[in-house]
């Protein structure tokens, strides 16, 4: 439900935004005639917009289609901050009609690709599962409502705080089409590289990643930016206003120009924190992948080996322990029964699957899910390889103890990515030493050893008999 | 000063206002029907959708032929082509093996039963299938599996027949009725249209009411292949499987396999989506066509898909209606408070204003109106639920915001033209008596 109300949001905020300045910074108000061309060019590029997604998908040219429309987008954009910053010398020249058309241009095509960033994001989404009506689509149908109504709120808000504040207003309109701009500019060299007319180096590569990564913070800036408008407008209003008069007439006039500037200014608030609060609440919360639970840690007896009380481990949850292994790789495992307190079948697996990695699995109600894929597993199968089946761990059973040999858990480190910081000590040398820091290492009987100069890993080298104690590393 | 202004408002009139919130309330009443009965199916039915499990038919593949002419299945095939049974191990060897929780066999035949010697037969249909068999597979020797897995709500009292057994049934409850069967009683069997010997048979189970069928029974599968001479055949497969539900990726992933990247695909290509063990499935059963099973989508859902379009019509002709009335209202309304409007005006309140004291007026009919439909029409869903389903709907608190918000717009519809002649009010004219 919300990300819906969060794609529009990441689509439309930063159009609606340009909108409202576009309509508000003009001296001479826009006439009707012009606010409604306007009007009717941002629909018209909204289906624009809708149309080049349909085209785009039907002819698979999703690429393509949206790098044309970012590099038309992103021309208007350079050629309204120029004249931006011609804006004195060209206001005397009397270009007023040609800045309207200008404006009202640039509102079309920046609602239009808008529409197909919007379609191109929520492609993946299903409104309903269902055509007939349910609840889900229900919800999605007033998310999308809810998000349409304050995007279009946005406009007029935006506009009437810039003319409160026209020279702030300006310059956000320069910062929004500029940051913008660099969004664009990456976005289309990423798209020419895709389509292959531009050449790959490593510096287009890495302005690429670092514009993308600073992509979807840009939002949350432009409803900053909003609110930020909106307390300046009334800020200064409140200012500029002498006190209230005591003739009546008078009086009354200001008291209702106050009521007024301030519901404008509750409305710009309110729209910006709702459109805020729902981003935060997606991004923070509903969107967030679930957690393990935490692992035991154990450790190896004096014969190398792991003991496990079935006790312990039969009540049918997921029990996870977690391992170090000599190199500092974490190997997380868990144990499971598989059957029910009376047929006592104890699972010992990896938290681990050979296909999708070791995002691990979690216990929800009694159905055992690898986080990665969301599939449940059939529980009786855990410790079976196969499908997305837990990595099987080789131990031995007895009627009261899981006995697990360190080396067996050891074998896991190739499944594990985690490496933890671990205090070792150089064979050779006798050196305290921290395992990520240690220049060298070398694996030997399988343990791992750790050094700390060329000179002592080739002494271990030679003659590794010599250093390692006879039992247990 | 201007919520004062409406409430006051709103006491002028009564008598009229009550009228108008009537209207809308049968409207409210109509639509809240309709949507509660829709919205309790599609619930049903996007739950099923995306449940963590789900039944895969697996039929051969000439089943499956597009061979209707003029709405007759005219399929030469249909229920002669058999699977068969030597390749159900083979169902529980595919890469997602572990997700098949139970597979059921299924081979149908039609019969003639009677209670006793002596009394007339009577025709029926025996289906035979696994109950809780032991499946012997290479990495699981006691792999047990049958409709007691898949199927675990078809027993509706007694216990499953025994695998082994030649001489157990479950019967259908309509059939278990009308020859007055009861759990332990006998009854005898052949096929149809054959002068074999009748067959001696113990009823151990009754079936639940719409499961396999009520005037059907149920047999071990090895007595209907040898009822029927054909041994180590199956007609159909069911197989229950731990199933991901459809998502983002997939639905990814049925556009365009291309579009994703690779982590992405990986990703999708180790998800158990319930068309890729279906896929697999197809892959390791020869000549077999793999299908999920949706209960509800099969169902209640074609009803209600179908008459959905009827709904919305009906609705849409109601609201209409409704706004209509309000608006015949509303101009009364307007005309008989003229004088009040030019003396707003009078004093400088601005015509937006003014209709905005119309208009909140009559979103608050509406919504009054919306919340009395609301009650009605969810105790009018009730009813029509209990004649259509036989069962009653569960309150769906979505219902009520749809419903008042509904409301609220057609009133407001209803108010736009009459609000729009106020403008043409002069208030010299009206404040003079003449117009």
């Amino acid at each position: 439900m919300t990300v819906w109300l969060v794609s529009m949001a990441h689509s439309f905020v930063a159009a609606t935004l340009v909108g409202g300045l576009l309509l508000g910074l003009p001296t001479q108000p826009p006439g009707r005639r012009l606010v409604s061309a306007g009007v009717w060019l941002a629909l018209a590029g909204l289906a624009l917009g809708a149309a080049a997604y349909l085209f785009a998908v039907a002819h698979h040219s999703e690429v393509a289609t949206r790098t044309t429309l970012r590099s038309a987008v992103l021309v208007i954009a350079t050629a309204a901050l120029v004249v931006l910053a011609l804006r004195p010398w060209l206001a005397k020249k009397r270009l007023a009609p040609l800045l309207s058309v200008g404006a009202v241009l640039m509102a079309s095509g920046l609602a239009a690709q808008a529409m197909f960033d919007f379609l191109a994001e929520s492609a993946d989404h299903s409104l309903s599962a269902t055509a007939v009506l349910n609840t889900e689509l229900i919800l999605n149908i007033f998310a999308i409502a809810a998000g349409t109504a304050a995007l279009i709120a946005v406009v007029p808000l935006v506009a009437h705080a810039a003319r409160g504040a026209r020279s702030a207003a300006t310059v956000l309109l320069a910062v929004v089409l500029g940051l913008q701009g660099v969004l664009w500019t990456a976005e289309v060299m990423l798209g020419l590289l895709q389509l292959g007319s531009l050449d790959v180096t490593s510096g287009r590569v890495s302005f690429i990643a670092i514009v993308t990564e600073a992509k979807p913070y840009a939002t949350y800036l432009w409803l900053a930016l909003i609110a930020g408008l909106a307390v300046l407008r009334f800020v200064v209003g409140r200012q500029q206003h002498p006190p209230v008069p005591t003739a009546p007439v008078e009086r009354r006039r200001r008291l209702a120009l106050i009521l007024s500037e301030q519901r404008w200014f509750r409305g710009a608030l309110t729209t910006a924190g709702f459109l805020l609060v729902v981003m935060l609440y997606h991004d923070l919360y509903a969107s967030q992948p679930p957690r393990l639970s935490a692992a035991v840690p154990v450790a190896a007896d004096a014969e190398g080996e792991v003991r496990i009380p079935v006790e312990q481990v039969k009540d049918g949850r997921l029990h996870r322990f977690a391992y170090i292994a000599s190199d500092g790789h974490r190997i997380r495992f868990f144990l499971i029964n598989r059957y029910d307190a009376d047929h006592v079948s104890i699972g010992v697996v990896f938290d681990a699957c050979m296909i999708c990695g070791n995002q691990g699995y979690i216990q929800e109600g009694n159905e055992v899910i690898c986080v990665a894929c969301n599939v449940r597993l059939f529980t009786p199968s855990i410790g079976k390889p196969g499908g997305c089946n837990p990595i099987p761990l080789v131990h031995r059973a007895s009627a009261d103890t899981i006995t697990i040999a360190a080396a067996d858990l050891a074998k896991g480190a190739k499944y594990f990515s985690e490496i933890v910081e671990l205090a070792v000590t150089d064979p050779v040398t006798g050196t305290r030493l921290v395992n990520l820091k240690a220049p060298y290492q070398y694996d030997y009987g399988g343990g791992t050893f750790f050094f700390e100069s060329r000179d002592s890993y080739e002494k271990f080298r030679a003659d590794p008999e010599r250093y390692v104690p006879a039992k247990g590393v | 000063m201007f919520l004062r202004m409406v409430r006051q408002s709103l006491f002028e009139g009564r008598r009229r206002k009550l009228l108008a919130a009537v209207t809308v309330a049968l409207a409210a009443a109509l639509i809240t029907t309709l949507l509660d009965l829709s919205v309790e199916v599609g619930d049903k039915m996007a739950h099923e959708l995306k449940a963590y499990g789900a039944n895969i038919r697996v039929v051969p593949k000439s089943e499956t032929l597009p061979l209707v002419i003029g709405g007759v299945d005219v399929n030469p095939l249909r229920g002669r082509d058999t699977l068969s049974e030597a390749d159900l191990p083979k169902i529980k060897d595919i890469f997602w093996r572990n997700n098949i929780v139970g597979l059921a066999p299924e081979l149908k035949t039609a019969i003639e039963v009677r209670a006793s010697a002596g009394e007339p037969p009577r025709g029926s249909v025996l289906i035979g299938t696994f109950f809780n068999k032991t499946m012997a597979l290479p990495d699981e020797p006691s792999f047990r599996t049958g409709v007691a897995v898949t199927n675990p709500g078809w027993k509706d009292s007694g216990v499953w027949p025994d695998d082994q057994a030649a001489d157990q049934v479950l019967a259908g409850p309509a059939l278990a009725a009308r020859l007055s069967l009861e759990v332990g009683a006998t009854l005898e069997l052949r096929r149809a249209g054959e002068a074999t010997p009748w067959r001696r048979v113990t009823v151990t189970g009754l079936l639940a009411a719409g499961g396999a069928g009520d005037e059907a029974l149920v047999a071990p599968l090895a007595v209907v292949q040898d009822l029927t001479g054909l041994a180590g055949r199956v007609q159909a497969v069911e197989v229950s499987a731990l199933t991901v539900p459809e998502n983002e990726l997939s639905r990814r992933a049925r556009r365009d396999t291309s579009l994703l990247d690779a982590e992405d695909y990986d990703r999708w290509y180790c998800t158990a989506f319930v068309s890729s063990i279906a896929h697999q499935i197809e892959e390791a059963v020869a000549n077999a066509s793999a299908r999920p099973v949706w209960q509800v989508a099969s169902g209640e859902g074609v009803v209600i898909g179908k008459i959905q379009l009827l709904m919305l019509v009906v609705s849409v002709v109601a609201v209409a209606a409704a706004a209509m009335g309000i608006s015949a209202l509303m101009n009364t309304t307007v005309l008989e408070r003229a004088r009040e409007i030019g003396l707003m005006k009078a004093l400088g309140g601005a015509e937006r204003e003014i209709h905005l004291l119309f208009l909140s007026e009559a979103a608050v009919v509406g919504i009054l109106g919306g919340l009395v439909g609301f009650a009605a029409g969810t105790g009018l869903a009730q009813l029509v639920a209990l004649t259509i389903f036989g069962t009653t709907v569960a309150f769906h608190w979505i219902s009520l915001p749809v419903v008042v918000v509904v409301a609220a717009l057609t009133a407001l519809a209803g108010a736009v033209l009459p609000a729009r002649a106020i403008a043409q009010l002069m208030p010299v004219q009206v404040l003079y008596g003449r117009r």
